[in-house]
């Protein structure tokens, strides 16, 4: 017998082990032998003499095999397959759900949250425009009015001066889950309260719980100076009051 | 009878070389014959059985370690577990071994006393 | 010296396992997928809702149609604020819950109701009985609401439906079937009509112990 095949005796007796665990056994009886052999070469031994007391040296394989086999039992090889298993079908499942509608990525929603911007969410020809940053706690949400804009709404019945408000809303708690019924469907009204006007989320289009996107449009006259945003449903009731921006007297 | 230890002595005596410092497999087997005087020469095999015993139950962990030759070695260190399993179970055996050397020593035609 | 520590079996299934949890949580918390119990759903609704807590009074297992509602638990809770009718969905990604049916309350109003319609193939719900038509289509109507004021003892609903004849569905229901709470007596009916219908809640008519008409209510409210 040389030393390869003494190895490979020994791992012969091993019924429950990964590649890897294999591998390192290998390496390691190996080693060893290898560096008994290198011991008896400077005492003077030969090669095949170094060999044949190492071997004696190391017992009978199949005894080291059995002994060795008792070690690596079946518990935490299948404990550690069904950990593996569930991670890979959280991770499909996570990826799955990227693209179904309505999950946003969570840079998207943390950035909307901290720093809402109005990119491309207006609809109306601007003449003036107000960054504001109006918060309100509605419930255990919080409604927070970042642009309003005076300007033109092209609408079924004809173009409309008026105002635009833009707003988010989200749960205090960071990834909570925020009311739409409440802060999706809101009334805008003008100051002299003859215009009302729906504000709201479309949440067909953006059916994320946990982040709505809030635009009203409300018809103003000139000279008005706010409009009046309100809403009073389950309870929960607020009117706040937005000021509109300066028109530029060209 | 006095209670005989849980561990078996091939445990003992690898725990009781790794308290001083950390050894690979065939480091262990020089050492452990130099310091019982060539009374222990186990075979060197079922040494390994033993260390991969101990780092299932978690009384060593292992660890990678590549010698300036280039050489990868697979070193064995004491954790605190192991430190403590060694103390409990070097005083049992303390305890037996006096306890049967008390015994023969009372035995007069063994003329140990 | 580089050093490469080693990791045994056992640590190395709970890394997995730990990776795996943490992955579900993250689902679960951050992006709201992979509710593996309905409860979690009904939780998430109920915070879309913004009503507060809402007591759940039936919960009935409804085995599923081709079209709109998959097989699930069909919820009817409700507070002083408003009536739900909630179906909870088992799909790939967890249970769901798409498009509740809400009624808002607390305007004093006696009587709230609101109607729901399933369409169904009849392969989904096996062969006729013999002698029965092969009807293509069936369609489930539910009708959930509360009754607040004590005097009503049973209601007429009205639906129309794109029936050839134009004749309106109608169905009928007394105060024995509803059950009662503290802010009302909720109710949900569920009747079959052959063929596929669209149904529009018309009326609402509510009779007192004697017969009397106590009020009647247009639409769904």
């Amino acid at each position: 017998m040389d030393r390869r095949q003494y190895t490979e005796q020994v791992l012969s007796s091993l019924r429950r082990v990964t590649h890897d665990e294999r591998e390192s056994i290998r390496a390691e009886l190996d080693g060893h032998m290898e560096d008994h052999m290198e011991a008896l070469r400077e005492l003077g031994y030969g090669e095949a003499e170094a060999e044949a007391r190492t071997l004696a040296a190391m017992g009978d394989p199949a005894e080291v095999g059995r002994e060795l086999n008792k070690q690596y039992p079946f518990r935490w090889l299948v404990a550690g397959w069904v950990a593996k298993a569930l991670a890979v079908v959280f991770l499909c499942l996570l990826v799955l759900s990227l693209f179904s509608p309505g999950s946003d990525r969570v840079a998207g929603y943390v950035s909307e949250r901290l720093h809402p911007s109005g990119e491309g969410r207006s609809e109306i020809t601007q003449t003036a425009v107000l960054q504001l940053d109006i918060r309100e706690q509605v419930g255990d949400d919080e409604l927070r009015i970042y642009q309003v804009a005076l300007g033109e709404q092209e609408t079924e019945t004809g173009t409309k001066t008026g105002a635009e408000v833009l707003a988010v809303a989200y749960d205090q708690t960071l990834f909570g889950t925020v009311s739409s019924w409440v802060l999706g469907d809101m009334t805008l009204e003008n100051q002299s309260g003859t215009q009302t006007a729906w504000c709201g989320c479309d949440t067909l289009l953006n059916p994320d719980p946990r982040i709505l996107f809030i635009r009203g449009f409300v018809e103003t006259a000139p000279g008005d100076t706010y409009v009046t945003l309100s809403q009073d449903r389950f309870g929960q009731s607020f009117s706040l009051r937005i000021p509109l921006p300066e028109e530029v007297t060209p | 009878m006095a209670k005989k230890q849980t561990m078996d002595h091939a445990q003992l005596l690898v725990l009781s070389l790794l308290a001083g410092e950390d050894m690979y497999g065939y480091q262990m087997i020089v050492e452990l014959s130099r310091r019982s005087d060539h009374t222990f020469e186990m075979k060197e095999g079922t040494l390994y059985p033993v260390l991969h015993g101990l780092e299932r139950e978690g009384l060593v962990e292992a660890y990678q370690q590549e010698a300036p030759t280039g050489r990868v070695r697979k070193y064995y260190h004491l954790t605190r577990r192991g430190a403590a399993a060694l103390k409990e179970e070097a005083q049992a055996w303390q305890t037996y071994s006096g306890a049967v050397n008390a015994v023969l020593r009372a035995c007069p035609a063994l003329g140990l006393a | 010296m580089r050093r490469k520590k080693l990791l045994t079996r056992k640590q190395r299934a709970i890394r997995w396992g730990v990776g795996a949890v943490c992955l579900f949580l993250w689902m679960n918390l951050a992006l709201h997928v992979g509710y593996l119990l309905p409860v979690q759903a009904f939780w998430e609704m109920e915070e879309q809702i913004g009503a507060g807590d809402l007591e759940v009074v039936d919960r009935r297992w409804e085995t599923g149609s081709d079209f709109f509602l998959s097989a699930g638990w069909l919820s009817l809770a409700g507070n002083e604020h408003a009536v739900v009718l909630a179906p909870e969905q088992w799909t790939y990604t967890g249970w769901q819950i798409s498009g509740p049916e809400v009624l808002i309350c607390g305007d004093g109003a006696p009587l709230h109701v609101g109607s729901f319609s399933v369409q169904r193939s009849q392969f989904a719900t096996g062969a006729p009985e013999p002698g029965e038509a092969w009807a293509p289509f069936q369609t489930a109507v539910y009708l959930f609401g509360r009754v607040d004021d004590p005097d009503i003892r049973s209601l007429r609903m009205e639906l129309d439906a794109n029936r050839g004849d134009g004749e309106p569905l109608e169905v009928t229901t007394d105060r024995a079937e509803w059950i009662v709470r503290d802010d009302g007596a909720y109710f949900l009916l569920r009747q079959e009509f052959g063929g596929f219908l669209i149904t529009d809640l018309q009326q609402t008519t509510a009779y007192d112990a004697a017969g009397n008409v106590v009020t009647t209510v247009a639409g769904g409210t």
